[in-house]
């Protein structure tokens, strides 16, 4: 049989059509599976919070750290530490944490303030307690503790009653 | 008067150029529909098994188990042991793991992704034996 070059039309270029066409296809199936996957996630998504534990212990471990055997000695504490009082005690801060000590005399007066972390999370925070926050939202409502405790301060070796005031704010792990 | 006719004779070459087209086509199509159907089937088997995990308790049990594991290395005064069975009411721990500041738990095979961060300025360890894990805050 005589062999023909281009005997039968091949049609190549139907051929190129069809595989783009597949490749259309196969990414409309892949964005629709994905769409029902992402439903699925939000749909079967559940959190548990503990931020309100970790605000407690995280308060108690600074006031041990700042007042060991309930007497606070604010000589030892640098400037350097009045602000960042978690590195002070040798707390890491990824930056979820809020502390904030005020210490005030027996009259209520604050006589000193340390912090650590970004106040603007207490603002956020009395967002939440207003009820102003969608449904969706509540989720990532931050964990808080707040006590006043009462200590002793030396001065001139002398113990002086004093008060702290303890704010902690835990906000949402990434 | 004679018309002469010309009888239409088909030769095996022709008859080859005739059917081979159809033939080529519809070997083509078919060949095409079962890739199309493998590479679907196979995206959908993804997408159920990437569903089956999302829909499965076994998130929630990992979770619970994060972050109580957490929660007591928070607590923790230096130099506790904490200590956790393999196989419990959650099922079986494959792996407990503290990476850069964060606990990670694999249950039933489940691994474990984001973890739970802990902020204890104690180092934290962990190690196993045969029946439980052992996480020592020193």
């Amino acid at each position: 049989m005589k062999e023909r070059k281009y005997g039968c039309i091949n049609n190549k270029k139907g051929v190129a059509g069809e595989s783009i066409l597949m490749i259309y296809r196969l990414l409309l199936i892949s964005f629709i599976a994905l769409v029902i996957l992402g439903l699925a996630a939000v749909f079967y998504d559940y959190s548990i919070n503990v931020r309100w534990a970790e605000a407690q212990i995280l308060g108690k471990k600074v006031v041990n750290c700042l007042a060991p055997e309930g007497v606070l000695d604010l000589d030892k504490i640098p400037v350097s530490g009045e602000k960042k009082i978690l590195d002070y005690c040798g707390i890491s801060n990824s930056g979820r944490f809020f502390v904030q000590v005020d210490i005030m005399d027996n009259n209520m007066k604050s006589v000193k303030t340390l912090y650590d972390g970004d106040s603007g999370s207490l603002w956020v925070k009395r967002v939440y307690d207003q009820g102003k926050v969608n449904d969706n939202l509540k989720k990532y409502e931050a964990g808080y503790f707040s006590q006043i405790y009462d200590i002793s301060t030396l001065k001139d070796k002398n113990k002086i009653g004093i008060k702290v005031n303890l704010k902690v704010l835990v906000n949402y792990e990434d | 008067m004679k018309f002469k006719t010309k009888k239409a004779s088909f030769s095996s070459e022709k008859q080859v150029c005739f059917l081979q087209p159809l033939l080529q086509k519809k070997a083509m199509m078919l060949r095409e529909i079962i890739i199309h159907l493998i590479l679907i089937g196979l995206i959908f088997i993804m997408f159920f098994m990437a569903t089956a995990g999302r829909v499965s308790k076994n998130e929630v049990r990992q979770q619970v188990i994060e972050k109580q594991i957490a929660l007591m290395i928070d607590a923790a005064e230096p130099g506790t042991t904490i200590s956790m069975r393999k196989i419990g009411d959650n099922g079986f721990i494959n792996d407990i793991s503290a990476e850069a500041g964060s606990i990670h738990v694999v249950i039933n095979d489940f691994i474990s992704i984001k973890g739970y961060p802990y902020f204890t300025k104690s180092s934290v360890s962990v190690r196993d034996d045969v029946t439980k894990f052992y996480i020592d805050v020193r």
